[in-house]
């Protein structure tokens, strides 16, 4: 035991000091640029070196919780990276860090002011009526919200990962969410709620994921790839914005607490949503083994909205999977990029 | 035209007016009187700024301009503010002997070495930083987990290793002889580790280690002037309340309200003045809500416990079996990994429960609470400086919602105006469909809400038009959808969709 356990420390501290050599974990090195812009919140397009395949353009709306660089982690392996080279013309909403004085930016703020401003810039850059919208985790959420009020300016709909259906039994956060004061936690923050508090929820989902990752760091240290790999993944999953209070306060209680969007009961800018208006052709991608949003609360929006052309999409792993790793590349970017092509005339 | 944005500014005027006032109150406290000249000149230049600002906002004459670059106009704003707080804490500094206050009782103030305070946003992060280092990181149940808890870990489990080994080789597994190897408490310490909670082993012991707790917390005020008397009545008054002497533990609460306001007093003079009581109220609140969070954290951590003893003797028992097959002994590393496995699924099992849940969700409530009135005890203890205080950013902030809103709206009257239906059309378009639909004489008004499709905002419209009754809905067709759509500011095509007709038709059955 002794010995092995010098060997160990010994692994540990040369890791260690590999990590202290390094100056930049670099990720988002997708290059692109900023065409829009509204305080905190930045529209970008990615730049493509050869025009694109689809005419369509697609706007990338991604959750508050954490940040959108997940979508472009490693450079050779990047979501977005891959999109645009399967041919899509790629835009996305950075949303920014919440603060103080943010914190009575509503859902109403970020669907019918920040989607749908840059909906109307995507649109009228490129003259086009409708482009294609692609939501991801409490994005798509978003964008779903956001198709059902204005159908007319979405062409195509996709969301990945994204929980529709809050019933308790869907999982440990719907479970908790449930039994949480949300109102004390908003007040409580003075309504900024931190990322460190939503983080402590999701890394307790697997309690143990952290004591494996460093059990295994030793070995992965010995890779000078993989160390980088799994420093972009601890520097993600570190950097996770604040939640504008009330948008927070409104998501927990009208979604996780009372289901509203899949019973149609809920309402945004004085208007009822009902999914039964998103009639455009929409691509459903949940991922099998998703612990944060489980198949259960993903899947029955394909029975919930209108459309006619509509599929669903297993992807074989989980929540983060979905974006990063080499399965993504070969699986899911070719299927997201062929369906759109596939949908792309008139 | 007065705007809230003139609110705003006249705001902060009083807030300057209550500055200055408590600057020569401050002076006043200290020997040497009040200076000859008063710090009017950074004033004047940062209230210069700020009417810069707002007016260039205010006259550009074009209030849809104005609303456009408000965030950006905010942002500066903003950013005035910062330097002008700057500029007054240095000028502090600099004229602050010139008051009669020697830079010494300054840096006592502010309990810094060398005073690098350069505005009251450092020292709020000192401050900060004292309460994540004293308070936060004692947490006894942070749920964090970090690299430097887990060597700790593994050397820990390790030292169980050569005995972990023979109860593989020999399928001793159960609680009763493994515990004897691994005591609870050093069990207890381990899965503390894993969780990245301090183990609570004796109640009596954390709230004795918690009052010791704000005692130091009192302590960083203390500098100005609290006297060691404050410990020991809250000593005395805690110490009848556990021993079930509620009178005398009143009267020891009423001792301390007392000593509390005088003790305080001299610090108030500098921050807070007016607010002892409320402060004292608050620190006591604070106390409570601490001494709630803890016994909350030992129930889960009981729970936690529980469940993680049978997921020792589970890995154990399965390496055996294994042994059994194969007669190869595992490593550590493998011990280690299969272990970690069965302690996740034990935890997960216990999370599902919904008490797990409930308690949970009381926990991160008294976390929430606990930080909101920390934060009100600094609100506090600088009222009187409400432009650097949250509940003044507040405004801001409300204002920000509330400029959002407004610009939402104009676009959304701007767009119509892009695409008008003139206004003779429009009547004779309400004409033909009230001609159809027929006309409530009666007053009936049903609740078209009940409608999908239809919400407050449609309610609104189609009774503008003269449409309140399913009956009259119930006899729209599609050419009087599309008349409907001409009529409708937004969400063209949902009568159709949503079927109106069809829906109220039932409602009438």
């Amino acid at each position: 035991m002794a010995n092995e356990f010098i060997e160990y420390v010994n692994t540990a501290t040369e890791a260690l000091l590999q990590i202290s050599e390094i100056d930049e974990v670099d990720i988002a090195t997708a290059p692109r640029e900023t065409v829009w812009e509204d305080g905190k919140v930045q529209l970008y397009h990615f730049k493509r070196d050869t025009p694109a395949i689809a005419k369509t353009p697609v706007l990338v709306s991604y959750a508050l919780v954490n940040r959108w660089e997940m979508m472009d982690l490693q450079p050779n392996l990047s979501f977005i990276r891959k999109l645009l080279q399967e041919g899509l013309d790629i835009y996305l909403i950075d949303w920014g860090y919440a603060s103080g004085i943010d914190r009575y930016k509503t859902m109403d703020d970020y669907i019918l002011g920040d989607i749908h401003e840059c909906v109307e810039f995507i649109c009228r850059k490129h003259q086009v009526e409708k482009i294609n919208l692609l939501g991801v985790c409490q994005g798509g959420t978003f964008s779903l919200i956001y198709a059902s009020l204005f159908p007319e300016n979405i062409k195509n709909l996709i969301t990945t990962v994204t929980p529709v259906d809050f019933k308790e039994e869907n999982g440990l956060l719907f479970l908790w969410a449930k039994h949480m004061d949300v109102d004390a936690i908003v007040d409580g923050f003075g309504g900024v709620v931190p990322g460190d508090f939503l983080n402590s929820g999701f890394d307790l989902l697997k309690p143990m994921n952290k004591a494996r990752k460093f059990a295994n760091l030793p070995q992965v240290a010995q890779n000078k790839d993989k160390l980088m790999n799994f420093l972009r993944m601890e520097k993600w999953v570190a950097d996770s914005p604040a939640q504008a209070g009330e948008t927070y306060r409104r998501f927990i209680k009208d979604f996780y607490q009372n289901n509203k969007l899949i019973r149609g009961e809920f309402e945004i800018g004085g208007e009822k949503v009902s999914l039964k208006n998103i009639t455009m052709p929409v691509l459903t991608v949940y991922a099998k083994d998703d612990h944060i949003v489980p198949p259960v609360s993903t899947i029955p929006v394909h029975d919930a909205i209108g459309s006619k052309d509509k599929e669903l999409l297993e992807f074989p792993g989980g929540h983060i999977g979905v974006f990063v790793g080499s399965r993504s590349q070969k699986l899911l970017t070719p299927a997201i990029a062929k369906w759109l092509i596939d949908r792309d005339g008139q | 035209m007065k705007t809230n944005i003139d609110t705003l500014l006249e705001g902060q005027k009083k807030a300057f007016d209550l500055w200055t006032e408590t600057t020569r109150k401050m002076a006043d406290a200290f020997a040497g009187g009040l200076p000859k000249e008063e710090p009017t000149g950074v004033l004047d230049e940062w209230l210069d700024n700020q009417k810069k600002y707002w007016d260039a906002i205010l006259n550009t004459g074009n209030l849809k301009n104005a609303f456009e670059r408000a965030p950006e106009d905010m942002k500066k704003w903003a950013e005035a503010q910062t330097e002008f707080a700057t500029k007054w804490l240095e000028f502090y500094q600099e004229f602050a002997g010139h008051y009669g206050m020697k830079n010494e009782d300054l840096k006592r103030f502010f309990k810094a070495e060398n005073l690098t305070v350069k505005s009251w946003q450092e020292w709020m992060d000192k401050n900060n930083e004292w309460v994540q280092k004293n308070i936060l990181d004692n947490m006894p149940f942070s749920q964090q987990f970090h690299l430097r808890n887990f060597k700790d870990l593994y050397e820990s489990m390790g030292r169980y290793w050569d005995y972990f080994n023979k109860m593989i080789e020999y399928g001793i597994t159960e609680w009763n002889s493994v515990g004897r190897i691994i005591t609870p408490d050093a069990y207890r310490d381990i899965i503390g580790k894993f969780i990245g909670f301090k183990p609570v082993k004796d109640v009596e012991d954390w709230i004795r280690q918690t009052n010791e707790l704000f005692e130091k917390y009192i302590e960083f005020y203390k500098e100005t002037g609290i006297t060691q008397d404050w410990t020991d009545l809250w000593t005395k008054m805690s110490s009848a309340y556990r021993d079930g002497k509620s009178v005398e533990g009143y009267q020891g609460l009423l001792d301390l309200n007392q000593h509390m306001k005088e003790g305080l007093d001299r610090f108030y003079h500098l921050a807070g003045k007016g607010k002892e009581v409320e402060m004292g109220r608050e620190l006591k609140e604070i106390q409570f809500t601490y001494l709630a969070f803890i016994i909350r954290s030992m129930e889960i951590q009981t729970r936690v416990f529980e469940v993680s003893q049978p997921a020792l003797t589970q890995t154990l028992d399965t390496l055996y079996h294994a042994y059994q097959q194969d007669k190869k002994m595992p490593d550590y590393h493998t011990f280690f990994q299969e272990y970690v496995n069965q302690l996740e699924k034990s935890l997960i099992q216990l999370m599902e429960g919904v008490d797990y849940a409930t308690m949970q969700g009381e926990l991160s409530k008294l976390a929430a609470v606990l930080k909101g009135k920390m934060d009100h005890l600094y609100e506090l203890a600088f009222d009187g400086t409400p432009f650097l205080m949250k509940s003044f950013s507040d405004e801001v902030a409300k204002e920000m919602a509330a400029l959002r809103k407004r610009i939402r709206d104009l676009e959304m009257r701007l767009a119509k105006v892009d695409h008008p239906v003139n206004e003779k059309k429009k009547d004779d378009l309400k004409a033909s469909l009230l001609q159809a639909t027929g006309i409530e004489t009666n007053g009936t008004k049903d609740d078209l809400k009940k409608i999908s499709g239809i919400g407050p905002k449609l309610e609104e419209t189609l009774n503008a038009i003269g449409i309140q009754s399913f009956r009259q809905l119930a006899r729209l067709t599609e050419k009087h959808y599309a008349m409907l759509d001409e009529l409708m500011e937004s969400f063209q095509g949902r009568a159709k969709r949503d079927q109106w007709a069809e829906q109220a038709k039932k409602f009438i059955q």
